[in-house]
């Protein structure tokens, strides 16, 4: 008894005294590579210190070469900020084609992985040496990454598709061109979506409540809060899921009760998401819809939607695409697809991108031809 | 005869119309139940009008008029969706007790041999990944999925346990080693997902009602109808399997075939309802055991009364989770536990003998 005891004893501290020793040798090894890096941050010395949407103050190098970002929201800015270039890492989920800035710039797609879109993987991250690391702050703590590697992360909010936070969009493209030495970049394209956006809400906002037609917007894919979508507030929609008592953050299109549905009696439904579902699918994974309105005169039509891919030009073009649905008559000459790509060409300049990720996504947009 | 034998005879009588009684009571609960809840629900209806338009499409010549929106409500909302919960929560409830009797285990469920691991999966490949079955198109790639593999969980059980000899303790072993495979499967799924993939998927395994239209429930009671008959004819044999596997096979039972039977349509009755409704959790382990401390665990009454017990329990459920912070729906499968707990704690308290074997 006393034998196997001792051996016991003696196994388990072997066991504690191996695992303290790996854990100090793998220590040493990143305080190793933070020195690196330090060493790197010694040779130019010109930074720049940002606020970033975390509310923290971070002091990063003037000169940026090597950018990691992850997570959608981060990517996005980067892009559209057309530093694409200088991505060296990004995140598994980033590297799809349903973005369209993937789609714009595809050596995206090839790009190192360092992690999934919220948990990044440190070492990964070393390995690369970037000089600076964007975290999109909705799915990552900046701290968690700029601690163990000490190198400059700035967390972003990236596009928002919610109108009561779509003003962090302007605000975190404003960061990001900061950072990059963009700021007149992203300037233009402030402007250029406002001049984009503000005809239309223009005349949409002297459009009366009581006209403005009911719409339901069923993001059957949709994340929490969207249903407050920006672009059809501008278009001119009201949003039956307005009257919720409760919190619309805590709920998103599938948690409605459909009978719910029937007591707003929408005059139009969108719904969005990943594509893949047409007229016929939705109603009949939502049974009791086709006794709307909507349904029976035909109007119920598939948006890019505010899902994961959403993108700042998708926002605008939306706007515009809802515009013309919801009210034909003032927006007769406007030609929502080919403005689309337009926009598109002007911002990511590549040829027929509204029509290119309408297919990658499977999507069946409504065509006025 | 001797008084000793009338007695004997009498009680047990008494015995077997207690039993019965029971079960009539269960039924007029349940229709009441299911009366009430068909006066539920967010878009304000009263009783008159629900009894019209109920009426106006049973009995069409009598002249009871109704508004299509009301009818919609009605016959394509609320009563699709009270019948789905009715015999969903019987199916579980008696694969829950046929599985119970058949492996002499009171901890198994009908998702014991990794049926709901398996039909989480398949709804994860078809959220994550757009793997489908050819043919299959919208909401039909989750259910059909879900519904293969549910069902190939239990094929790999029955053929590793099989080999065994069909004991008890490799079924549920096997079922262990399922579970936990399909399981890591669908968790390695859930991370490579994006944010709205994984909230699908997360929401899929809260067990929710939603799906229910009368395509849907006229395939579940298609299968339940086919597997209800073959189980009740099995009662004794599950009787005497109580007793033990020699006892039982001295009996003249076939313990391999009964047990190869339960299990396969217990899990195909549980398959089809998870394809359509998700992971209801509760009903499948608790249900039988609320009953047996009813009615005893004599099978002939357990198995029909474990499926009354199930549907007034999922009913129940369901109406309040659609009702109670209207027009938010919460999912059946989170309230039924909510519910069933306390009521299963306290017959947990009150019973004054031990109620299994």
């Amino acid at each position: 008894m006393n034998l196997k005891k001792t051996a016991l004893v003696l196994l388990a501290v072997i066991l504690a005294s191996s695992l303290l020793i790996a854990g100090c040798t793998n220590e040493e090894k990143v305080l190793e590579k933070e020195g690196e890096v330090l060493e790197n941050k010694e040779k130019t010395p010109e930074t720049i210190t940002v606020t970033d949407q975390e509310g923290r103050e971070v002091t990063v190098p003037k000169e940026i070469n090597r950018i990691v970002a992850l997570g959608g929201p981060a990517l996005r800015d980067v892009a559209i900020l057309g530093a694409a270039d200088k991505l060296v890492g990004t995140d598994l989920q980033s590297t799809s084609g349903n973005y369209f800035c993937v789609q714009a710039y595809p050596q995206i797609m090839d790009l190192p992985i360092v992690g999934t879109f919220n948990e990044p993987n440190i070492e990964a991250i070393l390995e690369l040496q970037p000089d600076l690391v964007l975290v999109s702050a909705a799915y990552t703590n900046a701290d968690d990454v700029q601690g163990p590697t000490g190198i400059p992360t700035v967390a972003l909010m990236g596009p928002q598709c919610d109108i009561r936070r779509y003003d962090d969009t302007y605000e975190s493209l404003r960061i990001a061109g900061k950072l990059l030495g963009l700021e007149d970049r992203a300037e233009w394209l402030i402007t250029y979506a406002e001049d984009k956006l503000n005809p239309i809400r223009e005349i949409t906002s002297k459009i009366p409540e009581e006209e403005k037609p009911k719409v339901y917007a069923l993001v059957v894919h949709g994340i929490n809060g969207t249903l407050a979508y920006a672009p059809l507030e501008w278009a001119g929609g009201y949003n039956v899921a307005k009257d919720f008592v409760i919190s619309q953050d805590l709920w998103s299109a599938r948690d409605i009760d459909p009978e719910k549905v029937l007591e707003w009696a929408p005059d139009v439904i969108i719904f969005g998401g990943s594509g893949g579902s047409t007229f016929a699918d939705v109603l009949k994974a939502h049974p009791g819809l086709e006794a709307t309105k909507a349904a029976k005169e035909g109007r119920i039509y598939q948006i890019f939607g505010p899902n994961f891919y959403h993108d700042l030009i998708q926002l605008v073009t939306e706007t515009e695409y809802l515009a013309k649905l919801l009210h034909p008559d003032k927006f007769q000459d406007l030609d929502v697809e080919k403005e689309g790509n337009k926009m598109f060409k002007e911002v990511y300049g590549v040829d027929d991108l509204y029509n290119k990720v309408e297919e990658v996504r499977g999507l069946e947009l409504y065509h006025w031809d | 005869m001797p008084t000793g034998e009338i007695k004997l005879e009498e009680s047990y009588s008494k015995l077997i119309v207690r039993k019965v009684a029971f079960i009539l009571i269960g039924v007029g609960g349940l229709v009441v139940l299911a009366l009430l809840a068909s006066t539920l629900g967010t878009y304000n209806l009263g009783v008159k009008e629900v009894a019209h338009s109920v009426a106006h499409r049973v009995f069409p010549f009598a002249g009871f008029q109704s508004t299509e929106v009301i009818d919609t409500v009605m016959w394509k909302l609320r009563l699709p969706r009270i019948i789905l919960a009715v015999l969903s929560g019987a199916g579980l409830a008696l694969a829950g007790a046929v599985m119970q009797g058949a492996m002499r285990n009171p901890l198994v469920s009908p998702f014991t041999v990794g049926v709901s691991a398996g039909a989480a999966f398949g709804a994860s490949i078809a959220i994550v990944l757009g793997v489908k079955f050819i043919g299959a198109t919208g909401t039909g790639i989750i259910i059909v999925n879900a519904f293969v593999f549910g069902l190939l969980t239990v094929l790999v059980v029955a053929s590793l346990s099989s080999r065994k000899g069909m004991k008890p303790e490799s079924v549920i072993l096997a079922g262990i080693a399922t579970n936990y495979f399909f399981s890591a499967a669908t968790s390695a799924l859930q991370y490579i997902a994006t944010d709205e993939q994984l909230s699908e998927v997360v929401h899929w395994t809260f067990g929710s009602l939603g799906k229910a239209t009368w395509e849907n429930i006229t395939i579940v009671t298609i299968i339940l109808l086919l597997s209800i008959v073959p189980l009740m004819k099995y009662s004794w044999d599950l009787n005497t399997m109580a007793q033990g596997d020699e006892v039982a096979t001295s009996l003249g039972a076939n313990v391999g075939r009964v047990r190869g039977i339960c299990l396969t349509l217990s899990s195909l009755i549980a398959a089809v309802i998870i394809a359509f409704t998700g992971i209801i959790g509760f009903v499948g382990l608790v249900a039988p055991h609320i009953t047996r401390m009813l009615v005893g665990t004599d099978h002939r009454f357990l198995l029909p009364a474990s499926c009354l017990t199930g549907a007034i329990l999922l009913l129940a459920a369901d109406t309040i989770g659609r009702t109670i912070v209207s027009p938010i729906i919460i999912p059946v499968g989170i309230i039924v536990s909510f519910v069933g707990v306390p009521l299963f704690i306290y017959l947990l308290l009150m019973q004054r003998r031990g109620y299994w074997s």
